[in-house]
């Protein structure tokens, strides 16, 4: 197990450029720490991948300053404790399931007894155990991706590292992805997912970061930050006879603050609750009947999407992937692929 | 946790081959060459093939029925199976191995393991042999008890085919990695691999033609500077009788049976002479080239020869060359203008000439050392997996 006080991650700096010239990643700074569900964010091209690759040797650093499970990063011997599925990934055809979770276990340097035990473990988890002895050139996209997890954990590993795990994969599938996430959570290891899939993180991770161009512009867990962008909300209507405008006009004439109206709907800009109770009262004051009162933020998706446009990053590539996730939806095939 | 990986990979490469109906095929194949063998047998003076008869006196020829076995293992078991046709299908069968292994999903999932490049990359090559490392085991094993059973000869030596197969096609391995991970193509792999195979076997060619031209050459000089030396004393010793000669036609070509001197024919004579030193000392020009060229590139066909030297004694081979050479072709021959303008044709290599040149052969085949043999091609082969690690370690996936 890790060191409870060490972060799992701890980049300081990292660059890559490709030859060329195109910067992927521009010092970027990251912080993950134990036991937590952490989500990178990004527009097409962002260099979330890269990023990932960067961790796991496969893509050398121009720069790196950092370290991972406390020892540098592009340290081999490192890798033994940490779990990785890659974006598109291809396993030998040749191989039957059990096969492939054994070998890739077996180049993480697991002992025989234990794949053996974790093998069978795994691919019951992952929902593959009736096929575990057949080849992986009958699995379709989405069973290829549940032995992908399943391969990522049978070093029993500190950090897993997910590059879209629910790529491919159904809802029923992607349930299942996101309960293992929740369980490894529950055992105290640390995941780091890089997914586009918003709705997905939102769920599942404790801390985000959003990368536009190569850099991380914002970090850290989903409620910080969309504190900001806290709200309130009143449900209201009019007495009988009342003209319920004027009536609000009246009210927050009277409370002196900038609020947004639409028919039985006022929102205010503040996000103190002490704040909100003069209001109520200069509601009241004018005998409009309050329903509710709620507390309302931006959701992940708008604070994606405005620190994306904030960045001067393309969220086209987003709306694209987003489109391909409806079609993914709709015929279990998405087109929308690429980084 | 090496021990684990390098297992791994191993078992993996095995999986593979298994895979693949191409390597059941060459097992077969080799299976039944080897059993082929069986058919061979000696009866009386006959060689007979399973059924069929013909005639063969192996004690008139000096051969053993042991050395006769191996002789068929080597020139058709060895050279022109498993060292032509079932290579052939070891290009084929593993051209795909190290493009299909760095396609991107594939190599993502093995450098995220706890595995220097380096060692990832030499392991999965060492892999790759495995296919003909198999079969070559196979082939000798039968073999071995095949010559057993019918050349009455239990000869370990056969096993030496399994470490130099291996490095006969590890000098060609070596270059479909590296175009399988430069271009990432299969069929690149294949076919510049097998054009660099088609290279060396030119080279090899080149350096077997060129040496027997040269030895030719030579004895033909020395044959022309007798002729010179008989004429001269001619010249010399006007009343000299002749020497008696063979009553060939080397003889006529000596002009031993020639009567009185004549200046013109000497004038000739040492105008051919010269002509014929200057051809050996182009050939002995062009032969030192191609052996440095040679050198530098694996010799492929010299290393599977080096079965054939540690299996049969040289004097065996001599015997069996003289052998093979008294019921061969006739002696050659060329065409001579005479003095007075008529041509005749006249024999300048007779068979003992021919028998001296196919010596001169074997022996200098033999004499070339296995460190010039092995060692170089070993080294060219280190090069290109230097580079191949050089690239391997320094891309990004």
């Amino acid at each position: 197990m890790p060191d409870p006080d060490q972060l799992v991650i701890d980049i300081d700096s990292v660059s890559k450029t490709y030859k060329g010239g195109v910067q992927a990643l521009r010092e970027v700074e990251l912080r993950v720490h134990p036991g937590e569900v952490f989500g990178l964010l990004g527009p097409n091209g962002a260099g979330k991948s890269t990023l990932v690759k960067v961790l796991m040797t496969i893509v050398r650093s121009s720069n790196c300053s950092g370290r991972m499970l406390g020892s540098r990063i592009g340290d081999k011997s490192t890798l033994a404790r940490v779990g990785y599925l890659p974006e598109h990934l291809r396993f030998p055809e040749y191989l039957t399931g059990e096969q492939v979770v054994d070998h890739f276990g077996a180049m993480a340097g697991v002992r025989r007894r234990v794949r053996r035990q974790r093998t069978a473990e795994l691919l019951e988890i992952v929902g593959m155990n009736d096929w575990r002895r057949s080849r992986v050139r009958a699995y379709s996209k989405g069973m290829k991706q549940r032995l992908g997890v399943a391969q990522a954990l049978i070093n029993d590993p500190d950090l897993i590292l997910l590059d879209e795990p629910t790529d491919g994969v159904d809802p029923l599938g992607r349930k299942d992805i996101r309960d293992i996430i929740d369980r490894m959570k529950t055992e105290g290891k640390t995941v780091f997912v890089n997914s586009h899939l918003l709705s997905e993180l939102e769920l599942i991770c404790d801390r985000v970061a959003i990368m536009v161009k190569g850099q991380v512009v914002q970090q850290g867990s989903i409620e910080d930050l969309t504190a900001e962008s806290q709200r309130y909300e009143f449900r209201v209507s009019a007495p009988a006879g009342g003209d319920e405008p004027a009536l609000i006009a009246a009210a927050f004439e009277l409370a002196d603050e900038a609020i947004e109206y639409s028919v039985g709907v006022v929102r205010t800009t503040v996000a103190d609750v002490h704040e909100i109770q003069p209001m109520i009262d200069a509601l009241r004051a004018q005998r409009v009947t309050i329903h509710s009162i709620k507390p309302t933020r931006q959701s992940l998706e708008d604070l994606f999407m405005s620190a994306v446009v904030d960045g001067g990053g393309d969220p086209g590539g987003v709306r694209k992937r987003r489109r391909g996730k409806k079609d993914k939806e709709g015929r279990n095939d998405n087109k929308g692929g690429g980084r | 946790m090496i021990l684990l990986q390098t297992a791994a990979i191993f078992r993996d490469a095995y999986r593979e081959l298994n895979a693949r109906k191409l390597f059941w095929l060459a097992l077969i194949l080799s299976g039944a060459v080897v059993l082929s063998f069986l058919l061979v047998s000696f009866e009386d003076g006959y060689l007979k093939l399973f059924i069929w008869k013909t005639p063969l006196a192996l004690s008139a020829m000096g051969v053993t029925p042991a050395t006769f076995y191996k002789l068929i293992f080597l020139e058709y078991g060895v050279k022109l199976w498993l060292a032509w046709i079932a290579t052939i299908i070891a290009i084929v069968t593993t051209a795909g191995i190290i493009p299909e292994f760095v396609s991107g999903g594939a190599i993502d999932l093995a450098l995220s393991k706890p595995i220097g490049r380096v060692r990832l990359f030499l392991t999965k090559y060492v892999a790759a042999l495995l296919f003909v490392a198999l079969q070559v085991t196979v082939f000798a094993t039968l073999s071995f008890l095949v010559l057993g059973l019918r050349g009455a000869t239990w000869e370990p030596g056969i096993f030496l085919a399994i470490p130099l197969m291996i490095i006969f096609f590890s000098y060609l391995y070596c270059i479909s990695a590296l175009v399988g991970l430069l271009t990432r193509s299969t069929i690149a792999a294949m076919i510049l691999t097998l054009l660099f195979w088609f290279f060396l076997f030119i080279l090899n060619n080149s350096d077997t033609i060129l040496f027997t031209f040269k030895a030719n050459n030579e004895q033909i000089l020395k044959n022309e500077q007798q002729r010179v030396v008989i004429l001269e004393q001619a010249r010399d010793e006007p009343d000299r009788p002749d020497e008696p000669g063979d009553g060939g036609l080397k003889g006529a070509f000596l002009g031993a049976m020639t009567s009185g001197f004549d200046q013109q024919k000497l004038d000739r004579a040492i105008e051919r002479r010269d002509a014929t030193r200057k051809d050996v000392e182009a050939l002995e020009r062009w032969h030192g080239r191609i052996i440095a060229v040679k050198t530098v590139f694996p010799k492929t066909s010299e290393t599977i020869d080096l079965l054939q030297r540690a299996l049969i004694e040289l004097a065996q081979l001599e015997q069996f060359s003289d052998a093979m050479s008294d019921s061969g072709e006739p002696p050659p021959e060329r065409v001579v203008v005479d003095d007075d303008g008529e041509e005749t044709t006249e024999v300048y290599l007779d068979e003992d000439d021919q028998r001296a040149v196919s010596q001169a052969q074997l022996h200098e085949f033999r004499a070339r050392s296995i460190l010039w043999i092995v060692g170089t091609s070993l080294g060219f082969e280190a090069v290109i997996l230097g580079l191949c690690c050089w690239i391997f370690a320094r891309r990004d996936y």
